[in-house]
């Protein structure tokens, strides 16, 4: 079945991005320090007779999540600043929606990387018990990851055109990336202490209609962060 | 009855002390406006 | 300039009656048993809330039809409620913890309403940044518009998070799908003070404005900074 053009379009901006991304590798490196870095502090700043390893997990999870798409979002759009690519990418027959769905899948796809290598790093560093909640753990990590990552890519088309770019972003970002922050860290928790599903289906419905309505408005308002 | 009349009266100081400082904020930048 | 005057007028008025809410509220209103004095707060806390809510709400409105009208009096606007929404969660930022201290022992906690208005702040701030950021008066306008239409969309659900998230604080007693359950001297004391806040920001929205308005005119005329 063919796939409408949105989508194939926005993949083919996804993947231009993403070779470009994985041929320097530098923000990959970049985040890979940085969860090693979190892993370390955590473990050696907490008491290990009143702090556990399982009530910290959630919380190091997350801050190098979050500092994963901090990473992927500034530099969005910074590849299309040199050589005035973004007239390119605007010029070409393709509809604004796609080119920011191809943003989006890339910036994803980084921060997907990242997750994947650190759920099981943690698990390793900091011996808590992931397998036998793999399913609802991915399933709420990539419920969270979509939701921020949406409104950061919208915010990094804005921002890569002003004055203070690098500071901006993140005080810009910083109220829609928290509701789902606090949902996704909370439901990490009580999966990880193996609380039954019910607990958290609330959260997980927050996160998917936070995930719908802002990708809607998102692809809604991007056309207007590239016109003229 | 908890005796905290001081919080009370603290919190009535707060918040007038924010209106009027932003209503005296108001009325210099626009004195500084109108003299350029 | 007759707005500002106007504006200058307006907040007058409220000021003068908002200290006819202080006298009401501190000394002709019933105390509440449980929580003594410091419960007053409320008076102010509430109208402070509602408002620096709703203003979010009305710059999120403006940026849509801003960009559909792409009149820049509504981007003006959309400045203004902003600037003064953020005073009002100041307000509520600070009474807020002062309240919370003789009740609950603790000046601030991760309470989801005290953590959302925290949230509403930052969204102001953040636009107030943007905003600050970009010289092109049209380009301005039309981020404005993208951010406060995202904040506009938060707001609702920071808002009905109260409801899913355990917390410390009152559940909503005015604004329920029931009828209010404020018995009537503090029903009245609190309409009142409500009926203040909203002349308060509309006299500051007035002035703020004009201030705009006078600094497009001299930005048109060569002076140097922007509105």
């Amino acid at each position: 079945m063919p796939l409408p053009d949105t989508v194939r379009h926005g993949w083919a901006v996804a993947r231009k991005d993403l070779l470009v991304e994985f041929r320097s590798r530098t923000a990959l490196i970049a985040a890979a320090t940085f969860v090693v870095l979190v892993l370390v502090v955590f473990n050696f700043g907490r008491d290990p007779t009143a702090v556990s390893n399982v009530a910290l997990a959630p919380s190091v999870l997350w801050v190098t999540f979050t500092f994963a798409a901090m990473l992927a979002l500034n530099r969005a759009f910074q590849l299309e600043l040199e050589n005035q690519a973004l007239d390119g990418l605007l010029l070409a027959p393709i509809g604004r929606g796609s080119i920011y769905l191809g943003k989006l899948i890339a910036n994803l796809v980084f921060v997907a990387t990242v997750e994947i290598l650190g759920v099981p790093l943690l698990a390793l560093f900091f011996n808590v018990r992931i397998l036998p909640y793999a399913a609802s753990l991915a399933g709420l990590i990539a419920l969270a990851t979509i939701g921020f990552v949406a409104v950061g890519t919208l915010f990094s088309a804005m921002t890569v055109r002003t004055r203070f770019a690098d500071v901006l972003l993140p005080v810009m970002l910083l109220p829609f990336m928290i509701p789902p922050i606090i949902w996704a860290v909370e439901a990490t928790a009580r999966v990880l202490a193996n609380r039954p599903l019910s607990e958290i289906a609330g959260m997980l419905k927050m996160l998917g209609a936070y995930d719908i309505v802002f990708v809607s408005v998102a692809l809604l308002l991007f056309p207007t962060t590239v016109s003229e | 009855m908890p005796d905290n009349g001081g919080y009370m009266i603290a919190g009535y100081i707060v918040a007038g002390a924010i209106l009027i400082g932003y209503t005296i904020s108001l009325y210099l930048r626009a004195r500084r406006s109108l003299r350029a | 300039m007759k707005m500002l005057r106007a504006g200058r007028w307006i907040t007058a008025i409220a000021l003068l009656l908002l200290a006819g809410v202080y006298v009401r509220a501190l000394v002709y209103t019933p105390v509440e048993r449980t929580q003594g004095l410091a419960q007053k707060i409320y008076y102010l806390h509430v109208p402070a809330a509602i408002w620096a809510e709703t203003a979010m709400i009305l710059v999120g409105l403006a940026g849509v039809f801003y960009l559909f009208l792409k009149d820049p009096r509504l981007d003006r606007f959309a400045a203004a409620s902003a600037e003064v929404g953020m005073v009002f969660a100041a307000i509520i930022l600070t009474t807020g913890p002062i309240w919370a201290k003789p009740i609950w022992g603790t000046w601030w906690t991760w309470d989801s309403r005290l953590t959302l208005t925290l949230l509403l702040f930052l969204l102001y701030v953040g636009y107030l940044l943007l905003r600050s950021a970009v010289v092109d008066p049209a380009m301005r306008a039309r981020y404005a518009a993208v951010l406060g239409i995202c904040g506009m969309v938060l707001v609702p659900f920071i808002h009905f998070s109260v409801y899913l998230w355990r917390t410390l604080h009152p559940m909503p007693i005015v604004l329920k799908p029931s009828s209010p359950s404020l018995p009537g001297s503090m029903l009245a004391t609190l309409l009142f003070s409500w009926g203040v806040f909203t002349l308060l920001y509309v006299g500051f929205v007035v002035q703020r404005y004009a201030l705009s308005y006078l600094r497009e005119q001299l930005e048109a005329a060569g002076e140097v900074g922007h509105a």
